[in-house]
């Protein structure tokens, strides 16, 4: 698998991901701009509506049967929060040419589609419609309310919130339900241009097709737009720090209660750190052979399911567990003391094997997988290093690497979300 | 041992191979990738509670068997299997559906020793009488979750509805009474008689070489006597028992399936029947149709439709779910639209761009090897190759999609409704 860049605009790089054992090719845009609290349910909304019509595909329904011509082409769109930076994704997975019928040449057509959605959107008078902004909002809200109904993501998202403050990192990404309801034509329009006029933009390409036609088909849309003001991405994260445990408990209508543990890592030290992390997350709370899994959860029984996961992108480790409210204290003095005991480097040797098995294991299985080869080459913005770079540098991790990262494991914040108090 | 070798020069070669105790093992070479995936399975699902082994007399055993050993056999007397697979790396899980169980792994390096382990926990029961208690317990938790789950009641209530005897209705795990009339003694004849090699396959595919990996199966499959086993037949009318069936759980806003019974001859539906069945349901309801643009238009829905072609052995329906506040009139809607294709015909230039999308679909799953696996798993299960649907699509028509609505019928139809739990 090797990997081409390509200079297309002002900002704009096109990365040409060359893998040769798919019958798909891939193609993502991806837009880079500076978190905004303000204007964050708006950019949620934004590539939704994009991808639901446009000035070809005046409705949903015209563009699904466009999508079924092109032996029914996978479109896609998701947003996340990329360290300090909102990521808008829209791509579309289609066919390569060799097996379309007739000559017919899908790639090229699916690069146009594509294009399409992103630059010709349906508007009228520097404004979306309305009857396409409200059936967007409606579906933007069900998400709200999903979100709200899983009670495990609600927890998290709730102590990202409190964790985070004023930091827009700790905002739900779609926003409040009133705020959305709150969303007009003309933000929307605005927030199109800046967009296209003022994000970093990452395009890949993944599979055996040539991508020239996918690269100049967005040179050519790029050209019309002034890029002159890039948002510069590079930007430091914005580390937070805290001297004293926040401790919130909330009650709601859950039979099982949840708990979500929020604790800052330290960012800096480069990929063997980064690496050393992500090692000391799985030993802690990630595999079968996990301290949480075994002790907590196995041998204790505190919990339903107790397990930690890293954002490396804004240096948080998170702990979340399924727990009854009689054990959720016992639950919490297991888990301080679980990793404790990491700092003290109390943890065999058999299973930072293990893990550094798992990791490895699953980093070289990136390249049979179009979406996960596209989601590392979109996530690491910063730094260009393979699956099997990083797989190697796993490998090298060793006993006093996981021990210095358990030592900048330091807790910022106790979530608990707890059954309502019987009347 | 027999081995065929079907070839297709765009998608790859397979190979499908019979030992000589009754194992088919279906592998699929894909020499540029880095993973593999394997599944080790038997024709072992919820629906077996009643057959017959070696052509002796018909017995009947509790609900939530197979299940049951499903969790079993990842005990062994050493310990705990996902402990084993983490020496290796590699990810391994299992499943129980109705006519099928299957252990599986997916790694990128170690095949050779995870495939040994794969052989080595799927033959090597181990149970007694406290574990089995204690794994009663446990499966009692797992049901009792399952009953507050809306997703999953929807769509049992419709089946209590639509089957009188066949026990595609019971849940899979069975019942909490069910599950506590089980003992070792039970698990140990439903093993011996469904884990017998004739009985199961192995499907893979990923980057390792046929022939070693078969010499590696033979050597590690135990030599047994061979078994044979048939399950019994359940009589079905195409009468339901009731069209309309409510509960009350924890939900925002109404949940509803509308489900069509279907019945046929013989064990099993064809391959055509059931892709004309997908292709039908996808111009009846899909994202594309005049039926969801209607329906989304008028209020009545706000996401797509899920529609699916529910088949085994002795059971098929077809059945539509979605969320709505008027979950009747979504019905009477959908059935009307089924009387208007019946009627007026197929859109025809949609139903080419459908005909087109399966095919695309059809070939993306050669793009992932747990997608071939799964596949392969269907093949062994209902006979047929992993290439038959590419063709099957060619031979499609109007009249076949037209044939196929005609058996969604009123009579045969059942509305099951998840309401939300109203304020005390």
């Amino acid at each position: 698998m090797s990997v081409k860049k390509v200079d297309i605009a002002n900002g704009v790089q096109g990365y040409y991901i060359e893998n040769t054992r798919f019958n798909t090719t891939l193609i993502t845009y991806n837009f880079y701009f500076p978190l905004n609290s303000q204007t964050m349910a708006v950019d949620a909304l934004l590539p939704f509506l994009l991808t639901s019509c446009s000035e070809q595909f005046k409705d949903y329904i015209d563009l699904n049967i466009a999508l079924l011509k092109l032996y029914g082409a996978d479109l896609s769109c998701s947003v996340s929060k990329c360290g300090d930076c909102f990521h808008t994704k829209i791509g579309i997975s289609v066919i390569n040419d060799n097996l379309a019928f007739d000559n017919d040449k899908p790639v090229g057509r699916a690069a146009e589609l594509l294009s399409g959605l992103i630059f010709a959107p349906k508007i009228k008078n520097n404004e979306f419609y309305p009857e396409d902004t409200a059936r967007e909002k409606r579906k933007t809200i069900e998400r709200i309310v999903g979100e709200i109904n899983n009670k495990k993501a609600f927890a998290k998202t709730r102590l990202f919130e409190e964790m985070f403050g004023d930091d827009p990192y700790g905002k739900f990404i779609y926003g409040r339900a009133e705020e959305v309801e709150e969303i007009t034509e003309d933000q929307l329009f605005t927030a199109w241009q800046t967009l296209l006029s003022t994000a970093f933009v990452r395009i890949n390409v993944i599979g055996k097709e040539n991508p020239n036609a996918v690269f100049s088909t967005a040179k050519q849309c790029f050209e019309n737009i002034n890029r002159k003001n890039v948002a510069d991405i590079s930007a430091v994260l914005d580390v937070i720090e805290n001297d004293d445990v926040k401790d919130i408990t909330e009650r709601m209508n859950v039979t099982q209660g949840k708990l979500a543990m929020g604790f800052t890592s330290r960012l800096k030290g480069g990929l063997k750190t980064a690496a050393a992390l992500s090692v000391f997350s799985d030993i802690f709370g990630g595999g079968p052979y996990s301290k949480l899994f075994t002790n907590v959860r196995e041998k204790q029984s505190l919990c339903y399911y107790c397990s930690a996961s890293s954002r490396r992108t804004k240096g948080v480790l998170t702990v979340e567990s399924g727990v009854e409210e009689e054990n959720v204290e016992k639950a919490i003095k297991a888990i301080l003391s679980e990793l404790q005991d990491m700092k003290a480097g109390k943890f065999d040797d058999s299973v930072i094997e293990a893990s550094k098995k798992a990791i490895t294991d699953s980093l070289y299985s990136y390249y049979d997988n179009a979406a996960a080869i596209d989601i590392w080459y979109s996530r690491e913005i910063g730094e260009d290093i393979s699956p099997l770079k990083a797989a190697e540098i796993v490998m090298q991790v060793g006993r006093e690497d996981i021990i210095n990262a358990a030592k900048g494991i330091k807790l910022h914040t106790v979530y608990r979300l707890l059954p309502k108090e019987a009347n | 041992m027999k081995t065929d070798l079907i070839k297709n020069g765009l998608l790859g070669d397979y190979s499908v191979t019979t030992l000589d105790n009754g194992l088919s093992v279906y592998i699929m070479e894909k020499p540029g990738f880095d993973s593999c995936y394997a599944a080790f399975g038997t024709k072992y699902g919820s629906i077996n509670t009643k057959f017959c082994r070696n052509g002796g007399e018909e017995i009947e055993v509790p609900a939530g068997i197979a299940h049951f050993l499903e969790h079993k056999l990842f005990e062994s007397e050493e310990g705990d299997t996902f402990q084993r697979f983490a020496k290796t790396g590699a990810y391994c899980n299992a499943y129980t559906s109705f006519d099928r169980t299957c252990y599986i792994f997916s790694c990128s390096s170690n095949f050779s020793a995870n495939l040994d382990i794969l052989l080595d926990f799927v033959q090597t029961p181990y149970f007694t009488a406290e574990t089995v208690k204690k794994e009663q317990g446990i499966i009692a938790q797992e049901i009792k979750m399952y009953e507050d789950n809306p997703g999953w009641r929807v769509f049992f209530n419709l089946l209590r509805q639509m089957y009188e005897n066949h026990p595609v209705k019971i849940d899979i795990a069975g019942t909490v009474e069910s599950i506590s009339e089980i003992d070792d003694k039970l698990l140990f004849e439903c093993y011996n008689t469904f884990y017998n090699p004739a009985n199961m396959f192995i499907c893979i595919a990923g980057n390792i070489k046929t022939a070693e990996v078969l010499s590696q199966i033979e050597k590690n499959i135990k030599k047994v006597e061979r078994v044979t086993v048939k399950s019994a037949s359940f009589c079905e009318s195409k009468m339901v028992k009731n069209n309309f069936v409510e509960q009350s759980l924890e939900v925002a806003k109404p949940l509803f399936c509308l489900g069509f019974k279907d019945v046929f001859s013989g064990e099993r539906l064809d391959l055509k029947s059931r892709t004309v069945a997908g292709i039908a349901l996808e111009l009846l309801c899909g994202d594309c149709s005049a039926l969801y643009r209607r329906l989304q238009d008028s209020g009545l829905i706000d996401n797509e439709l899920s529609a699916e072609h529910f088949q085994g052995e002795g059971y098929s329906a077809f059945i539509i779910e979605g969320e709505s506040e008027n979950p009747k009139a979504v019905a009477e809607e959908i059935k009307k639209e089924i009387k208007s294709f019946i009627k007026n015909g197929v859109d025809t230039e949609l139903l080419d761009a459908v005909l087109k999308a399966a095919y695309g679909d059809a070939v993306k799953r050669f793009d992932n090897t747990d997608s071939i696996v799964t596949d392969m798993i269907d093949c062994a299960i209902s006979s047929g190759g992993l290439f038959d649907t590419a063709h099957i699509l060619k031979e499609i028509n109007e009249q076949d999609i037209i044939a196929c609505l005609s058996k969604l019928t009123d009579e045969a139809s059942v509305l099951s409704v998840i309401t939300p739990r109203k304020e005390k």
